[in-house]
């Protein structure tokens, strides 16, 4: 029986990663990129991926590889289908069980890398996470300062007015 | 002289009192332009540091999102969001930061929705910052019947009607003249509509709804409101629902629904006919990508004869509505024998059958061994009294029309209360033997609600499988209260056989509280069974 056949990534960082072509084709762009260009031996350029992140990702590609990929020209409703889904897996909840910094470094690169599956795990927990917060809350949890301009803090002082007339 | 010299002195004093006044307006003028000056410096300065401080955001990982990404994410906060809070989470999403505010208030997609709870400042923003991007219009009498002003709502949306996608409006009371004028105006972009009036008291809408130009409408619902069945609204449609509208015949009523013969859904419930007549045998009403074909007609009569008339796909989802009446077994017997009687060919070789029950439903369905779904059929009722005679008919179509040999059977909270009924009980005894079972929703059983009348013991059969489904954000606790229930007969004893519980939780226990989780389960159920918590599946997928 023939080895599956594989291709090389390589990362930001210049690491090298020798994957299954199944697994690297969970990413669109590598999918067409290799469709583009044809069988290379050489490595495909991640220049928007480090390596720590691109083993993360090729961990979430292995463990998906059997699954239907999302059809490129997906109903736009079935997309909303897609996001209204709010479950998140067993092991996709432990997948992305990592550090704010990881996280949001992996929702770029399945951005990046078009692995919309993965888009969609990474923003549901973000979701998740800012659910029921107040602007206080989301601020402390992602360290965000405010900076409004004082035209804006007028605005929502107004804005405001009104919400406590209701 | 002397009174030149008064005259001179008098004007003198009046110099000086305007060279005082002079110094003293300079001076004032001279301090309102520091002022201003030092409030634009203020300002810059807080510009400045707004500016810093976004500067600053910018190097966070949540600000390195891309706005499509970061758009995405705020879809996924709001998908799930009540319509009464929408605008209060968007708003309040928007508070957090210059950026995301920017997004938002820059993005029509996030404003086309304009809803009858919506504060009238936030509509006028909705529409201006919605764009021409679609809209969907929800209003809702129920419960907000002094904060609704209709007129007003109805003169906001007249000049934006062309871009409606969809227009649900659930009202009761008099219709007032510019509701009426705005379902009259042209809406080329809309596509679902629902008018609803629960209390039936709406009069005839006798206009022509959109003036008929309303091409892309594929979905209508139609609740208490007789309308121009004529129009061109009620044409070439996907999915229809009519329920307690009059109408003058049951041909007449074929006659609309043959105008729409791409239909994938059909709801017809509690339909009056002002004359009974018997459509002639030979018309037939083909709705050939029928998918939900649901009846429910308060005389089985009109039942059998629109049944009789309509040519649906035998994969189709069939629901009845079964009234009242000692029969109703043989009733759920005879229609789903003719329901299989339309088949060309005999059913597959199945592979399960399953048994879901829901407040006054009874659903059977059957997977082949093919992995599809080979047959659906749903009875409902209005009294708890006739679920065990339906059960017992579903019971007989089970085993004698579908050679069933074992079963699922999946349990809604809402049908909780049947199990205080012994005929039930006996009924549900009798199903094919059970290799799963299924309890959905038990948060609303939880500790503390028992008063609700729901039963202390879960008289079930005996099974070697359970599954709990969708607590929500309930704290896992709440499952162990019907759990109990479900454990307290010798039936479910797990001594002599394996049982497996897996809990479905969309919010599930902590980590550190998981252990302490499994070891409650067990010492409910038995220390032999096998625990797992798993995220909630779409519970509405057996609900119907």
């Amino acid at each position: 029986m023939s080895a599956a056949p594989q291709v090389t990534l390589e990362s930001s960082d210049g690491e090298k990663f020798k994957v299954d072509k199944e697994v690297a084709e969970r990413s669109v762009l590598i999918k067409n990129m290799i469709e583009d260009v044809g069988e290379s031996d050489n490595p495909i350029p991640l220049p928007n991926v480090n390596a720590s992140v691109l083993k993360k990702v090729l961990e979430y590609c292995e463990h998906h590889r059997g699954d239907p990929l999302p059809a490129a020209d997906a109903d736009p409703s079935n997309d909303d289908n897609r996001k209204r889904a709010t479950e998140i897996s067993d092991w996709d909840q432990k997948f992305i069980q990592v550090d704010q910094e990881m996280l949001f470094e992996i929702i770029l690169a399945a951005n990046y890398m078009d692995i919309k599956p993965l888009l969609d795990v990474g923003c549901k927990t973000v979701a998740n996470m800012i659910k029921g917060k107040t602007p206080e809350e989301i601020r402390k949890l992602f360290n965000i300062v405010n900076d409004f301009t004082p035209e804006e803090e007028a605005q929502i002082k107004k804005e405001n007015e009104w919400a406590e007339d209701r | 002289m002397d009174e030149i010299n008064k005259l001179i002195e008098a004007i003198q004093i009046k110099v000086t009192v305007m060279a005082d006044a002079d110094s003293t307006q300079t001076a004032f003028t001279r301090a309102c332009t520091e002022v201003d000056l030092w409030k634009k410096i203020e300002g810059a300065v807080r510009a400045k540091g707004s500016q810093a401080r976004q500067a600053r955001n910018t190097l966070l990982p949540i600000h390195r999102l891309p706005t499509e990404v970061t758009l995405q994410l705020f879809d996924m906060i709001l998908l799930r969001v009540k319509r009464a809070h929408y605008y209060d989470v968007l708003k309040d999403i928007s508070k957090v930061c210059h950026r995301w505010r920017h997004i938002i208030h820059h993005t029509p997609a996030l404003w086309g929705k304009v809803y009858g709870s919506t504060p009238h400042q936030i509509v006028d923003q909705a529409l201006e910052r919605s764009a021409i991007h679609p809209l969907e219009v929800w209003f809702s009498s129920y419960g907000n019947m002094n904060k609704i002003d209709l007129e007003s709502l109805s003169m906001k949306l007249s000049p934006h009607i062309d871009r409606c996608q969809s227009i649900s409006l659930a009202y009761f009371g008099k219709w007032d003249k510019g509701l009426v004028q705005l379902l009259h105006r042209p809406a080329p972009k809309l596509e679902r509509l629902l008018l609803k009036d629960e209390r039936s008291l709406t009069s005839i809408l006798d206009v022509e709804l959109f003036g008929g130009q309303a091409t892309m409408l594929k979905e209508v619902e139609i609740l208490g409101i007789p309308c121009n069945w004529g129009g061109a609204a009620f044409r070439g449609l996907d999915a229809l629902t009519l329920s307690r509208v009059t109408f003058p015949t049951i041909d007449y009523l074929l006659g609309i629904l043959d105008q729409s013969q791409s239909l994938s859904r059909l709801e017809l419930s509690h339909i009056p006919f002002l004359h009974i007549d018997t459509p002639t045998a030979t018309r037939h009403i083909n709705l050939l990508h029928l998918n939900e074909f649901s009846l429910g007609f308060d005389d089985m009569r009109n039942t059998d004869i629109i049944f009789g008339h309509i040519n649906a796909p035998i994969c189709s989802h069939l629901c009845i509505f079964l009234p009242d009446g000692s029969d109703l077994g043989d009733r759920a017997m005879h229609l789903a024998t003719k329901w299989l009687a339309r088949r060309p060919t005999p059913l597959p070789p199945l592979r399960s059958t399953t048994f879901a029950l829901t407040h006054r439903e009874i659903a059977l369905s059957a997977i082949s061994n093919d992995g599809k779904e080979a047959f659906f059929l749903a009875y409902s009722c209005l009294s708890e009294e006739n679920m065990a005679r339906i059960l017992g008919g579903v019971n007989r179509v089970a085993k004698e029309l579908l050679n069933a040999t074992e079963s699922s059977f999946k349990l809604h909270d809402q049908a909780f209360h049947l199990l205080v009924h012994s005929g039930f009980i006996e009924e549900l005894h009798q199903l094919p033997p059970v290799t799963t079972i299924e309890i959905g929703d038990p948060s609303s059983v939880g500790e503390g609600l028992e008063y609700r009348g729901y039963p202390r013991r879960f008289d079930l059969p005996s099974f070697p499988s359970l599954q709990l489904f969708r607590t929500f954000h309930q704290p896992v606790e709440r499952v162990f209260t019907p759990l109990k229930g479900i454990f307290a007969t010798s039936i479910t004893a797990v001594d002599d056989r394996m049982v497996h519980v897996e809990i479905h939780l969309e919010v599930g226990p902590e980590p550190d509280s998981l252990d302490s989780s499994v070891a409650r389960v067990k010492e409910i159920v038995g220390v032999n069974c096998t625990v797992s918590f798993l995220p909630a599946p779409r519970f509405e997928k057996w609900e119907k």
